[in-house]
This record gives structure tokens, sequence and C-alpha cells, in this order.
């Protein structure tokens, strides 16, 4: 891909997040004259302790252009997710310039994505705009993106999923889905539904839209004690001002059809004991609003999504 | 000063341009002449490069459009992505 690249002087990626981020990391190879494997080697992985120093390395310059088929919001930010076939690892790459310069959200091309992909990036995007309205750290921007996204996003999958040519609901999908993300892009700290995701994913290989869907209904359901004032202002929002958020939330998981429990994604219960090992040890688990503070309390979280 | 709910640091978001409602056949060529590309590699999966498939479509209004004075090209890669 690298190779073909250097004969363009434009790329357009038409996908999700998968086909986005090959774009960004392949436009990063290109402008640093990396072109396999080893040469990825002398980029920097993205270290959240250390965050996104300079290192020497040169920001893509090929202009790039991103049509988005899914909900997943890799369009909007800066990391790249890779991985290294030799191990195989993921790694993430944060640097200047990778996000494409123009993102195109046309909601009548997103009718050729299969609905699974569909809506479980769209309660990706509900996981981010929830975490990020919950946050330790919001901002007042943030604050307006997340909860005008989880609002429309409440409202817009269910429409998308009962009508799926319903083009004004997909494209409701599509805005909020992009608002989802601004937060964590600027800097906002998730909790512990992308914590634990984090995990989910690099040990049990389960994709961020489906950890989303088994964690996030626990994780506000755990939090509530200590942030229930800010996910009522959700719940009131979307019309059910009664309904703990936890339950809104859940009940939307079912009626997209997507999993709602950890045994429902074919995911070993054996490989559990390492998902709370791996869990402990992400930092957005130390950003969660209510402290975890053991391994004794995740797994009691991690038992209840089961 | 301490970070938290009240008070803290607004880091700045990437500054990008968003077409959103806008159809493709419109946002498409508008995009490219934005940014002066003229000979565009599309890239995609395996599902939305079939024939008839959104990339086909795609490749098709940049082929008509007057601002491109080459045909794009299209690259197809793996459900599963990797630089290796």
């Amino acid at each position: 891909m690298i190779k073909a690249l250097e004969g363009a002087d434009g790329v357009v990626t038409i996908g999700g997040g998968s086909v986005c981020d090959s774009a960004k990391a392949a436009r990063l190879c290109l402008a640093n004259g990396i072109t396999d494997a080893v040469g990825m080697d002398r980029l920097r992985p993205y270290n959240k302790a250390k965050g996104s120093e300079p290192d020497g390395t040169i920001s893509p310059s090929l202009p790039f252009i991103a049509v988005a088929t899914t909900l997943s919001a890799a369009e909007f930010t800066s990391a790249a997710g890779v991985t290294d076939e030799r191990g195989p690892r993921k790694q993430v790459f944060v640097y200047p310039g990778l996000a494409p310069d123009i993102v195109i959200l046309d909601p009548q091309v997103t009718r050729q994505t299969p609905p699974k992909l569909w809506f479980s990036t769209g309660i990706r995007a509900l996981d981010h705009a929830l975490e990020t309205w919950c946050s330790t750290n919001p901002t007042p921007l943030s604050d307006a993106h997340s909860s005008y996204a989880a609002r429309l996003l409440i409202t817009s999958l269910p429409k998308v999923f009962d009508s799926p040519n319903d083009i004004p609901a997909r494209l409701d999908c599509m805005k909020s889905a992009w608002l989802s993300i601004l937060g964590p892009a600027s800097g906002v700290k998730a909790g512990a539904s992308h914590g634990i995701g984090h995990a989910l994913g690099g040990t049990a290989g389960m994709p961020h839209g489906e950890t989303s869907c088994v964690m996030l209904p626990h994780v506000l359901r755990y939090n509530a004690s200590v942030n229930g004032d800010r996910q009522a202002v959700i719940a009131a929002s979307v019309g059910n001002p009664t309904t703990p958020l936890a339950d809104i939330v859940a009940g939307l998981i079912s009626h997209l059809g997507l999993p709602t429990r950890i045994r429902d994604t074919g995911v070993s219960e054996t490989v559990m004991a390492a998902v709370a090992e791996a869990a402990l040890h992400d930092p957005l688990l130390a950003s969660n609003p209510r402290p975890i503070k053991s391994l004794t309390d995740l797994q009691l979280l991690l038992e209840q999504a089961w | 000063m301490r970070e938290g709910r009240d008070s803290g640091w607004s880091l700045p978001s990437t500054l990008q341009t968003v077409a959103f409602g806008v159809p493709i056949a419109d946002a498409l060529p508008e995009a490219a002449l934005r940014l002066s590309a003229r000979r565009l590699a599309i890239v995609t999966t395996n599902s939305l490069a079939g024939s008839g498939g959104l990339a086909e479509v795609v490749r098709n209004i940049l082929d008509q459009s007057s601002t491109l004075s080459w045909p794009a090209f299209i690259l197809i890669l793996r459900a599963q992505m990797s630089c290796a």
C-alpha cells in the first residue's frame, strides 16, 4: 500500500476504522521513507504516560479524504492502530497530521454497511460520548459535544434499526459519532468501559464496538453512586427522567440485537483472569469516576458483565 | 492548577473540514479540488470493492470529474489491517 501511494497525490479511504487507520499509517510511513515493518520500529508507539512528545518524525503531507461508512469516528482522530504481523501485536501511533484533511459524511453510502457493524460502532460512539460526559476532567466544549451526541445516538440508532432507509436518522448518527470523539481527541479522559475494553480487545480480541456493548451499562451502574446526577441529565434528555441511564443503554443495546454480556460474544471464561490483570494496568481505569481500587473490585465488575 | 470537573486545560482538536449530509457525488470532487489532489488512490476493503460496490461508485465519480486529470485507482485491503 505504501508503494502504491507513491504514485498518488491524494488518498481517499472508503470504510471504517481499519481502512482509515491503515491510510493514516501508510501516509506516515510514506513521509518518513518507511517501507516495511522493520522500518516502523523507529516510530514511537503512543505512550499514555509520555503523551505525544515530538521525536523528529515528519508529519504526513499526502492529502487525505475519508468517506465514513461506519460510526467508529476514526476519521476524527490523529491515532492509528496498527497490527504488527511479526507479533502479532497491536500498537497505536499518535502523530500530528495523521487525521484526514477532509471527512465526508454522506448517509446514503452507509446503506451498504452491515447492520451489526453500523450499530456496534454506534454503541462505541455512545461509549465515547457518555464516558466523556461523565469524565473526571470534562471541558465546557466536551460537555456540549458529548451531551448532544449521547442524546442524538440514543434516539437515532433505534430509528435506523426500525427503518434502515431513514436517511435523516443515519445522518444524525454520523453527526453524533463525530461529536462523540471530539472530547477524547482533545484530552478528556474516558473511564473503565474503555479501560476494560482495551483489555478485552487486547487479550480476547474483542472489537471495540462489542466491548462497549458488554461493558458500558455495567460501568454506568457502577459509577452511578458518584455521578448519578450527570447520568440523570442524559436520561431526562431522552425522555426517561426516572429510568437509570444504565438501564436505558442496556435496553438500547438489546433493541439493536447486540450482545449485552461478555459470554455472549464467544469469549472463553478462562481468559477473564488475564483480562482483569490487563485492565488493572490500563491508565483509563485510573481515570474512572468511581475509583476501582483493587483486583477484587474489578473482578466484581467483570462478573456482573459476564 | 488542579485539573478536574470545574477547572483544567482544553487542548486543541484536529483542524478538519467536514462535509456532512452532502452527497458524495458533490462532496468528493469538491474535496479533491480543495486539496489540489488530481491523482487519487482509493483505499477500501474487499466488501466495498466488488462490482457495483461503493468503491466503484466513487471511482466513477472521480473519473467523471473535470477537476481530475488522471483516473483514480483502487487499493483493496484485507478486512484485518496491518502494515507489515
